[in-house]
């Protein structure tokens, strides 16, 4: 049963719909604040660009963003209100780096129209008041006391009923709005108020104007000295104020955002709906002003809002597109623009259409997203885990170590790649044609196996056996000095770095060596209790080539001990508990902290923070990264230190915003790793995998991979054909030149590897695509590409006419096989029983491919079909059962009767739900999303006493996303292994508007119960920011009903147990009865779905 | 929002672009233009039945039998069919649609009325977060009725009236509450009022606002009544004073009072006029006074008096809107014409808190600019706050405004416009087309308040409203062939599902004769 459903996501939402500028984090800094609907993000601006500070989620969908300056403030705070009607003022905690709730509130009242434009959210330039506009009619106000700090809200009566905008004007002695409206009419005008907060009421303000742009739609106050306000029109920008009206024509053109370029109000910046960035200049004689002047500064991403940063640097925020830094030059490049686009920040949205696809054939699973819109539209191609790029490979058995060498000390590439098997030594290196090749370095010992190799100063070389110690010049290769162990005694771990030597033998012999110039000092010895089962001198100290302490793990006791170099006095002892030795151990340092991480023998690693002056270890964590021993090696990318973990799950352990990290590398099994970072593969890795030697490059090291692939327009369906390796699309194209016909519709065809268009079917003017599947027909074994489309005439209420196409793929190309005329948009396409079914206005319609009577060519006939929708515009099957997702019926289930040969209802959810989505999770249970932000899951009630009863669906499951979801597919991101124990849950990918692409994964009952339990205590530890309830966010919410959340969990809330204090974790633990350990791993289980 | 008007096209615009903050519903609201219930079968094949309503909720369909005995509750399944080969692509409707089965599934029938009774047609209120529903049976009225035991002359007499209060998932009866010989207005529900679980019931016979509460459980539960006494401790405090009196002519005082009722003020009323006299003493100063009281309070005392409650509402969990009139207005059938008064009682403080004449140009200023705090939303959903209102919507308050405009004497139309205060609960269907920022209709044909209309042939508009030349339906309640017989005059109800586009017309002649109910919906 898929009742159980646990949602996590797997990739934030990228879409900017908010951001402000301000000095938030210090008086002295300044800040980039951006909100991605349910997420801040605060960024300082630093000479070398946009440093991230902060990202956390907001337990609602932001609908205000505000930085604001209460008197006597030296820096600034920020308000933000929900679209669920609760607001929060926050200020930055410079000690903790977090934020903290100054105020927080309910503003929704009982009464009253949700106001159609949108809530608006605006504070008095003055810090007076916080005003808001939620319902039609009605103006809150939520006055400032003397001290900054808020008082009670009240209401006051707006009579304006269509307000488009509002704003408060500077320079006001009486807070002032200025409020855009429409009149019964459909005429706009501007009008003005003053807020009295003694009477608790407007007074007619100081000015008004009447009859504006019909496109009005936009209000930019001016700030002191010039005042007054900006009304951005479709054809006309006006400035006006008590005493001045200025207004310019503009080309006929949407304004979608605005940013201030000058603190005096001078210069704004305006980007349009079709991603183009103009300069408004407010030209003024002292403090009047005399005009208005607009000029094309060039195109951007279609901008959901722009902020200037400083010193020409500005945010480009999209809903669209990339967000974007961009510079303005003071001189046109060579196409004329002034804009030079510095940086692109990823967006995924919208994700109108994605398929999961396996492309490399690795059983790893991937996403292509139909991403973006209009110009802006693109193909990503998401993810999980690292990869890695293989440069090249050769067949080798049963190797047992590998590390690379310099032939000399201070050469920027290594040469060597020394490979270490049961009984032997070989050392590869690049020929002269790019090749690996075999080689000899003459000093080194090749009969017998290699435990350790390392670069040494002085340029030499040193290579560990199980006898002896050689060390070896790298310009000569010969052998300069040895050290032998102990007769009856042979080495069995060693490690070393470029002055050091560290070896064990058996019987917990410790010997401590010193490399000189030709020399190798024994330095030290110590005996310990147990034999020594791994160790590590890894430099992470001030100098380089020499590391004052050393890490030993122990067999017998299970510990890992720290000695201090050279005395091997021991410094500290940890014991690791358990009975699995520890079989890798590493210090290494990321992001100025140290850590000593330990590998245990069944998959397991420990970390520990490492206190370099006590040696001291603390914060301990465990994780699982595998079932089999692991070996630890560092390796650098992009001048960053990471740590490859070779197992039977190969993982890159990272360190983002100072936490650790685990990506998984898309790899099957490593036994061993080594950086080989040789001039002809700079920044290679040489991996051990079984039987086979590969060099290879390593992604970007982050946990999903995206990929772009810019369309310069706008994918809306897509379908992956396995057998011819295609993609097949439906997209549109936007001419701004033409605008009789601003639009063009395409079926295109497209490669599965190079993501090129090898052909195009145009669909005819009108005709948009609307579905598309790949699928084949009973008794015949070719495969198609169906698409379904609607003609789509602006003047109609609903597409009376549509097609579906089918097209065989042959040499590259699209063949039209077959065309079928339907009454209506099909909406939805799915293959059934070897038939096809379409979903066209209200009904469901089955096809069967049936041959013509000439014999030969094959043709869509309709067989049988079922009328009783609104708008089926989402339909899923399994066997004989198609579920349906209306417009704004909801789910109802249908079945096809083979012997009457009919599709019939079975049964149906007769709450009223605006569908987005639908899937099937299993045989009684499916998955819905809504179109106010919901999932939720229905029952069929096969057991039901009653036809009534039977006849409907039982709601189950409900949650408050807060995502608009578009589509629902069965797969996975990750490579599910079958021996573990999530390989065994069955998860459902979803992408949404904001870019989300997000996992349900449908737990076991007593998985479920456990993890709710840890939910509810995680709810009592985590604090929302800005004091907001995560219980009131995930419940249910329409406009019918308010209900909790139930059957469904929060993954995102879960998983950030992860990153909570050891003590925190521990509070969590005692309250739940479950050691952290466990609580841990079964959290990591989870973070591995996706 | 949508730049486009064809369905596909907002289709892929939702898919695309975030709605404005807190605008979602709206935008889903939007596709009413697109999903019109534009298709009419005319004379269903249908029970005899009388349709009341469909709940709020949409999920159930209120209808009593004919001899007002039963109640049947239907649920709204819309009209679905299976097609094969050739018949899936001609457009016309099965058989079947013909009858009033194929779009409604009975899920019982409850026998309601028992020894005498009747069931109320008019009367039906709905607790939505309960799925529970209230429904009023009674024996037939009493005109001439005896004042008997504290009751006012001149209010008729009903022997019994039982309010029921039902499950509707399954039609359990959860519990009765009877009012033995009083009178309760039922038609259109205007003597009860239920806000969130609190339900007032007037008597106007013993002029009483009962408060009770609906408890989830389904119990009905008195709270306070309001009337006589305010307090709940109001009764026991004046017996044991008049315990005191009797005992101090035991000890010899002079006259004793009579044990009759009408010595006293109601308690309601007391407030009231201890409310009127303070407003007049604190407004005039000293000197006027006296000269003040005497013109507005004394001489106008026994009027004060007489006045009854005729109606209430809740204004929240606390205040109550109350009418007061004279007695003959409370029962007849058109009160316009009798002055009233409106006060506002807060029923924790028991204080009154405003009081009106129904001619107040202050009352009808705060009613043009408030109206939806008038009307009761529903404490867990927001559809009901979708309902338009001159408040809150610019056309309707500009249709008010022209009314306005067009009177001729303002305090008439003041008084016309007090006349539906206090709101009559859930009179009004919340259904998306009556929502006049969707479309633009002729508000004396339809409307979203629950009224009987006389019949028109004319087939009634519904316009867009951003694109104020396209008809977006029509609705055509008569036959299609036209009206047969002009002379027979027809009273014609609409019945709006609250979410689908479909609707039911009940025609009725003034003659007994059955009923034709069409069906319209989105085919």
């Amino acid at each position: 049963m898929s009742v159980w459903n646990y949602v996590v996501t797997a990739h934030k939402p990228t879409n900017v719909t908010h951001s402000c500028v301000g000095n938030f984090t210090g008086p002295q800094e300044l800040n980039l604040i951006i909100a991605k609907c349910t997420r801040i993000e605060i960024h300082l601006l630093t000479p070398q660009g946009l440093q991230p500070m902060l990202d956390v989620p907001i337990y609602g969908r932001i609908a205000t963003l505000e930085l604001f300056r209460p008197h006597g403030e030296t820096q600034d705070l920020l308000f933000i209100a929900t679209e669920r009607y609760k607001f929060c003022v926050l200020q930055w905690d410079t000690e903790a780096s977090e934020v903290i709730t100054r105020a927080m509130g309910d503003v929704s009242d009982r009464i009253g129209r949700p106001t159609d434009n949108g809530q608006i959210g605006i504070i008095d330039p003055d810090c007076r008041l916080i005003g808001l506009h939620l319902y039609d009619g009605l103006f809150k106000v939520i006055p400032f006391d003397n001290k900054g700090q808020l008082k009670e809200a009240f209401n006051i009566r707006l009579e304006e009923l269509q307000v488009l905008d509002i704003k408060f004007l500077y320079g006001c002695p009486k807070p002032t709005i200025v409020v855009l409206y429409q009149d019964n009419k459909d005429a706009r005008h501007v009008k003005t108020y003053e807020v009295s907060l003694k009477d608790k009421d407007f007074i007619e303000g100081p000015w008004a104007q009447n009859n504006l742009d019909n496109g009005a739609s936009l209000l930019i106050p001016v700030p002191p000295p010039l005042c007054g306000v900006l009304i951005i029109g479709e054809e006309t920008i006006v400035y006006c104020s008590a005493s001045a009206f200025k207004a310019i024509p503009i080309r006929p053109s949407i304004t979608r955002a605005y940013g201030r370029v000058d603190a005096d109000g001078s210069r704004y910046l305006l980007g349009d709906h079709n991603g183009l960035l103009h300069l408004l200049v407010i030209t003024h004689e002292k403090e009047k002003v005399t005009g208005l002047k607009i000029e094309l500064l060039g195109e951007t991403s279609i901008a959901s809002t722009i902020s200037y940063l400083d010193n020409a640097f500005v945010f480009i925020g999209s809903s669209y597109g990339d967000s974007q830094l961009v510079k303005l030059n003071l001189q046109p490049d060579t196409k004329g623009s002034y804009v030079e686009v510095l940086e692109r920040y990823v967006n995924l949205g919208p994700i109108v259409d994605f398929c999961v696809v396996d492309l490399e054939r690795q059983g790893q699973g991937q996403v292509v997203t139909c991403s973006g819109a209009y110009k802006d539209g693109s193909l990503r191609i998401v993810r999980n885990g690292i990869g890695i790029n293989e440069q090249a490979s050769v067949e080798l058995q049963g190797i047992k170590g590998m590390w690379s060498l310099r032939s000399a000390t201070d050469d920027p590439y290594d040469t060597f790649l020394v490979v270490s098997f049961i009984s032997e030594t070989r050392v590869l290196a690049m020929n002269l044609e790019d090749e690996l090749e075999e080689t000899e370095i003459e000093g080194f010992n090749s009969q017998v196996q290699t435990l350790f190799c390392h670069d040494a100063v002085y340029n030499q070389l040193v290579q560990v056996t199980s006898n002896s110690v050689r060390l070896v010049s790298s310009t000569s290769r010969d052998l300069k000095n040895e050290w032998f162990a102990p007769v009856g005694y042979s080495v069995n771990v060693a490690t070393a770095n470029a002055t050091q030597v560290l070896l064990a033998t058996g019987g917990g012999h410790l010997v401590y060596l010193e490399i000189g110039d030709g020399v190798l000092n024994e330095v030290k010895y110590a005996k310990l209790d147990y034999d020594i089962s791994c160790l590590d001198i890894n430099p992470i100290g001030e100098n380089p080539n020499y590391s004052n302490i050393a890490a030993v793990g122990m067999w017998t006791d299970i510990s890992v001990r720290i000695y201090s170099l050279p005395d091997l006095n021991l410094i500290t002892k940890e014991q690791l508990g358990g009975e699995i030795i520890p079989r890798s151990v590493l210090m290494c340092s990321f992001e100025g902290i140290s850590y000593l991480l330990c590998a245990l023998g069944d998959g397991h690693l420990l970390n520990f923070v490492l206190s370099m002056s006590t040696g001291e270890l603390t914060d301990r964590k465990k994780v699982s990264l595998g079932t089999q021993p692991i070996t630890l090696r560092t390796f650098s990318s992009k001048d960053t230190t990471h740590v490859f973990a070779a197992s039977d799950r190969p993982t890159v352990i990272y360190s983002s915003n100072k936490k650790l990290l685990y990506s998984n590398v898309n790899l099957k099994e490593v036994s061993h790793m080594c950086p080989f970072n040789v001039a002809a593969f700079p920044d290679s890795l040489a991996i051990a995998k079984e039987g086979e030697l590969t060099i290879g490059t390593i992604d970007e090291i982050q946990k999903l991979h995206i990929r772009s692939i810019p369309l310069g327009e706008h994918a809306r369906r897509i379908s992956h054909q396995e057998q011819t390796r295609t993609f097949a699309l439906c997209s549109v194209k936007y001419t701004q030149s033409n605008a009789d016909d601003p639009e063009m519709h395409f079926v295109r065809l497209l490669d599965d590897q190079t993501f090129e268009f090898i052909s195009t079917y145009p669909l005819d003017q009108f005709e948009y695509g609307c579905s598309i599947l790949s699928c084949s027909f009973s008794d015949d074994s070719n495969v198609y590409y169906c698409i379904g489309t609607a003609y789509v005439m602006p003047e109609e209420n609903e597409p009376t006419k549509g097609r579906i196409l089918v097209f065989i793929v042959e040499d590259g190309k699209l063949q039209l096989i077959a065309e079928k005329e339907t009454k209506g948009a099909v909406y939805s396409l799915n293959a059934f029983n070897g038939k096809l079914l379409a979903a066209i206005n209200q009904k469901i319609q089955l096809y069967k491919w049936a041959s013509r009577e000439d014999g030969g060519s094959r043709e869509l006939q309709t067989e049988c079909g079922h009328h009783g929708h609104i708008l089926a515009l989402y339909v899923q099957t399994r066997g004989d059962f198609i579920v349906v997702g209306d417009l704004m019926k909801s789910i109802s289930l249908l079945i096809f009767k083979h012997e009457e040969g009919a599709i019939e209802e079975r049964a149906r959810d007769y709450n009223a739900n605006w569908m987005s989505a639908v899937e099937i999770l299993d045989d009684d249970i499916y998955l819905g999303a809504e179109n106010n932000f919901n999932l939720f899951t229905v029952r069929k009630n096969s057991e039901g006493a009653t036809d009534e009863e039977r006849s409907r669906l039982e709601v189950v499951g409900e949650y408050h996303l807060g995502e608009f979801v578009n589509r629902f597919r069965h797969g996975s991101l990750v490579m599910r292994l079958p021996d573990s124990d999530v390989g065994q849950i069955p998860t459902v990918i979803f992408g949404t508007v904001n870019g989300v692409i997000g996992v349900i994964a449908s737990l076991p009952h007593d998985q479920y119960l456990f993890l709710e339990k840890l939910q509810t205590n995680l709810r009592k530890v985590i604090k929302g920011v800005g004091g907001l309830s995560h219980e009131q966010w995930r419940s249910f919410y329409n406009e019918k009903k308010t209900v909790d959340a139930k059957n469904f969990l929060d993954g995102d809330l879960i998983e950030s147990f992860l990153d909570l204090s050891r003590n925190r974790m521990e509070e969590i633990s005692k309250a739940m009865s479950v050691p952290v350990e466990e609580l841990m791993k079964r959290v990591e289980e989870l973070t591995r779905l996706h | 929002m949508f730049k486009t008007n064809n369905v596909t096209a907002r289709l892929f615009e939702r898919q695309i672009c975030t709605p404005a903050p807190g605008t979602s519903i709206h935008r889903a609201r939007r596709f009413y233009e697109n999903v019109v219930p534009s298709y009419t079968i005319y004379d269903v094949e249908c029970p005899d039945h009388s349709f009341r309503k469909f709940t709020d909720d949409g999920l159930y369909f209120v209808s009593f039998s004919r001899n007002h005995q039963d109640l049947v509750v239907y649920r709204p399944t819309w009209l679905t069919f299976s097609c094969k080969e050739e018949d899936c692509d001609t457009h016309d409707l099965p058989l079947k649609a013909r009858k009033f089965e194929s779009f409604f599934t009975q899920l019982y029938s409850v026998t309601l009325a028992s020894s005498g009774e009747l069931i109320c047609k008019d009367f039906f209120l709905y607790m939505e977060s309960n799925q529970f529903g209230l429904f009023a049976t009674s024996t037939a009225q009493i005109h001439d009725a005896p004042p008997t035991g504290g009751a006012i002359q001149g209010v008729p007499s009903v022997e019994k009236i039982t309010f029921h209060l039902l499950r509707l998932v399954d039609g359990a009866i959860l519990d009765e509450r009877v009012f033995h010989n009083d009178y309760v207005n039922l038609a259109h529900s205007i003597g009860a009022f239920l806000y969130d679980d609190l339900l007032a019931i007037v008597s106007l016979r013993y002029q009483r606002i009962h408060i009770l509460q609906i408890r989830d459980s389904g119990d009905l539960v008195d709270v306070r009544a309001i009337g006589e006494f305010c307090r709940e401790d109001d009764e026991l405090f004046l017996n044991s004073n008049s315990q005191v009196l009797v005992n101090h002519v035991g000890n010899g005082f002079h006259h004793s009072l009579p044990q009759s009722e009408t010595s006293f003020l109601s308690g309601i009323k007391q407030r009231l006029l201890s409310y009127i006299f303070r407003g007049i003493w604190n407004e005039a100063d000293q000197t006027m006074r006296v000269q003040c009281l005497k013109k507005k309070f004394y001489f106008h005392f026994q009027d004060y008096i007489d006045l009854i409650i005729w109606k209430v509402q809740f204004l929240d969990r606390h205040h109550l809107l109350i009418k007061f009139g004279s007695v003959d207005g409370g029962v007849s059938r058109n009160a316009d014409i009798h002055p009233s008064f409106f006060a506002v009682y807060n029923m924790e403080t028991t204080e009154i808190v405003a009081f009106y004449q129904n001619s107040a140009d202050e009352l009808y200023f705060l009613f043009e600019l408030f109206s939806d705090h008038f009307h009761v939303s529903s404490k867990s959903s927001l559809h009901m706050n979708f309902m338009s209102s001159h408040s809150n919507n610019i056309h309707a308050l500009e249709q008010l405004r022209c009314t306005k405009n067009k009177a001729t004497n303002f305090s008439q139309f003041v008084k016309k416009m007090m006349a539906s205060l206090p709101c009559s609960c859930q009179s009004q269907s919340p259904s998306p087309y009556f929502d006049q920022s969707l479309f633009r209709f002729d508000e004396k044909l339809i409307s979203a308040i629950d009224r009987h209309r006389q019949s028109t042939d004319h087939p009634i508009k519904f316009i867009s409203r951003r694109q104020p030349n396209i008809l977006k339906f029509k609705m055509k309640p008569g036959p299609e062939a036209g009206s047969t017989d002009g002379r027979t005059k027809k009273i014609c109800s609409f019945l709006f599902h609250p979410i689908l586009p479909l609707a039911l017309s009940v025609q009725q002649t003034l003659f007994l004769q059955a009923s034709v109910v069409n069906i319209h919906f989105r085919r």
